[in-house]
């Protein structure tokens, strides 16, 4: 149904034990972050990409699409942060560039600069170390760990319910958009919006009697305290933590030996 | 006394709406018995089945549980669903968990039995009807079929002793309808009571020992699988039809090949032996 959490189920890293992908995907993403450097960013950003294309064996064209869609934001908020603005031209006094019309000036600073590369470079391997874990770990293999990891049951709960109610949301309003689109209710443009608002009021019951029959159901079945699943079974593997280990330790060595060495 | 599950009295049921689901029904079912609960559309099943649950109170009546009368605080409840299970008939509102296998685990876990119990029920369960393939599954990606076969092994691995059923033949092919069938009677064992409705009579005429056929909410018959069809009256008013073959049957007591409607075939099989 969602492409994305289809991958994570089918990828080929998905047996693996998903402490080893969190581990892996999370020190890197703190250790660029903390050190802040473009270089580390940079070799973060193609190891994570690598492994979601070769290891994982997501196809690249989607890994690509995917990439677009923080690449938007990310585009946009720089734009915002290089260029500013004053109506006191006079005051400026470190900008390398600047143009003036009407009674304003347009201008950018050394400051700004640095701010938009810092930027790039943090997102640019957050990205990769969070799309790494979303591609390759199912959601309740995260939950699993999250459990381990002594989070409040509560939360794990609303979360994996919340997930399943997502796809829940998608199916009804797929299958009532395809009741209306079939009847025509999307002929014209009136009758779109007419169609569209009935979608989503229905949606609303639909989920709201949903929700009372699965908790209904969950009674039925002797909810009590808490919601308890067999857990998954896997096995840590001795070549994927030297693997990972041997990773940190060149990362590390990098940065001490060509840290700062761009910008 | 010792032989009987439920014994409802006088039980009514009256929706917020002022609909009147249940009206006035006495009914009883016994152990070790296979009951099939068939009537038209609207005429108070899956209603019956809730109050059997305990998801339900009876707006009056009463319902009596191995004679005791049932209560409806937690406890209560939780002891009662331990023994009673039911499975719904839209397995989306069963369905919650991640994946497969841990969805069949929650209620299995729930009744607080060991991991290694737990286990061995589930795999069972998977068997039974044929979900092990799917188990890792998440349950957005099975189609109706499969979810409904999913819904049937997440009450079946909790074992319980009273086994209720709405509808488990609706949205299956044949092939898992007949194996649902075979399932039912795998696991009925003496004391154990499966209880199912469907709109399905050669599935139940085959199947049930006992059928209970409702209509607006009052039961209109409750008896021996065969008596039914010769009233014709009842058969109307709950939009029910003669099997096909208690029909041949018919024809056979007509040609005076079957003398006593106790002997009556029940299944293809037993309907051949006859016109051999």
């Amino acid at each position: 149904m969602l492409l994305i959490d289809q991958y994570a189920y089918i990828n080929h890293l998905a047996k693996t034990h998903p402490v080893e992908k969190i581990v892996l995907s999370l020190f890197l993403l703190i250790f660029s972050l903390t050190v802040k450097d473009a270089l580390i960013s940079l070799i973060t950003f193609s190891m994570m990409s690598g492994l979601i294309i070769f290891a994982a064996k997501i196809p690249w064209k989607y890994y690509l699409k995917l990439l677009c869609i923080p690449g938007l934001f990310l585009l946009s908020s720089m734009v915002g942060i290089l260029f500013s603005f004053t109506q006191h031209a006079e005051l400026l006094y470190s900008s390398v560039w600047q143009i003036s019309f009407l009674n304003g000036t347009v201008y950018i600073t050394t400051q700004s600069i640095q701010m938009c590369i810092q930027l790039f470079f943090s997102v640019l391997n957050s990205i990769g170390c969070l799309y790494f874990l979303t591609l390759t770990t199912p959601v309740h293999d995260l939950m699993q760990v999250l459990k381990k990891c002594r989070v409040p049951q509560l939360m794990i709960e609303l979360t994996e319910l919340t997930y399943r109610f997502i796809f829940v949301f998608l199916e009804i309003s797929v299958s009532v958009f395809q009741a209306q689109n079939s009847r025509l209710g999307y002929i014209s443009i009136k009758r779109g919006f007419h169609s569209l608002g009935m979608l989503i009021s229905s949606l609303f019951v639909h989920v709201f009697h949903r929700s009372k029959e699965l908790s209904i159901a969950m009674d039925s079945r002797g909810y009590h305290e808490s919601v308890n699943f067999l857990e998954d079974s896997y096995h840590y593997s001795k070549r994927n933590w030297t693997l990972i280990s041997f990773i940190f330790v060149l990362i590390i060595g990098v940065y001490i030996e060509f840290g700062g060495i761009l910008v | 006394m010792n032989d009987l599950y439920f014994e409802i009295q006088h039980l009514t049921h009256r929706y917020a709406d002022g609909t009147v689901a249940l009206n006035d029904l006495s009914l009883t079912i016994s152990k070790g018995k296979k009951i099939a609960l068939l009537g038209n559309n609207g005429a108070g099943k899956s209603t019956l089945f809730q109050h059997l649950n305990g998801i339900l109170q009876p707006s009056s009546g009463s319902i009596l549980f191995e004679n005791r009368p049932m209560k409806y605080d937690r406890k209560s409840l939780l002891g009662l669903r331990s023994r009673v299970g039911i499975v719904f008939q839209d397995p989306d509102s069963q369905l919650f968990a991640g994946n497969v296998r841990q969805d069949i685990s929650f209620g299995p876990l729930n009744l607080g039995w060991s991991e290694d119990k737990v286990n061995e029920m589930v795999e069972w369960a998977m068997t039974e009807t044929e979900v092990t393939p799917l188990q890792d599954k998440p349950i957005h990606f099975l189609s109706l079929g499969q979810k409904k076969r999913v819904a049937i092994a997440g009450v079946l691995a909790m074992n319980t002793d009273v086994f209720i059923l709405d509808e488990p033949s609706a949205g299956l092919d044949g092939y898992y309808s007949k194996q649902i069938l075979q399932l039912l009677n795998q696991i009925h064992q003496l004391d154990k009571t499966i209880i199912l409705s469907t709109h399905d009579v050669h599935f139940a005429y085959e199947w049930a020992d006992e059928m209970i056929v409702m209509s607006d909410g009052e039961v209109i018959y409750h008896g021996d699988p065969i008596h039914i069809f010769k009233q014709e009256d009842l058969l109307l008013k709950a939009h029910l039809e003669k099997p096909w073959i208690f029909e041949m049957a018919e024809v056979l007591e007509a040609k005076n090949i079957i003398s006593n409607i106790n002997d009556f075939p029940r299944n293809k099989e037993q309907l051949i032996t006859y016109l051999k």
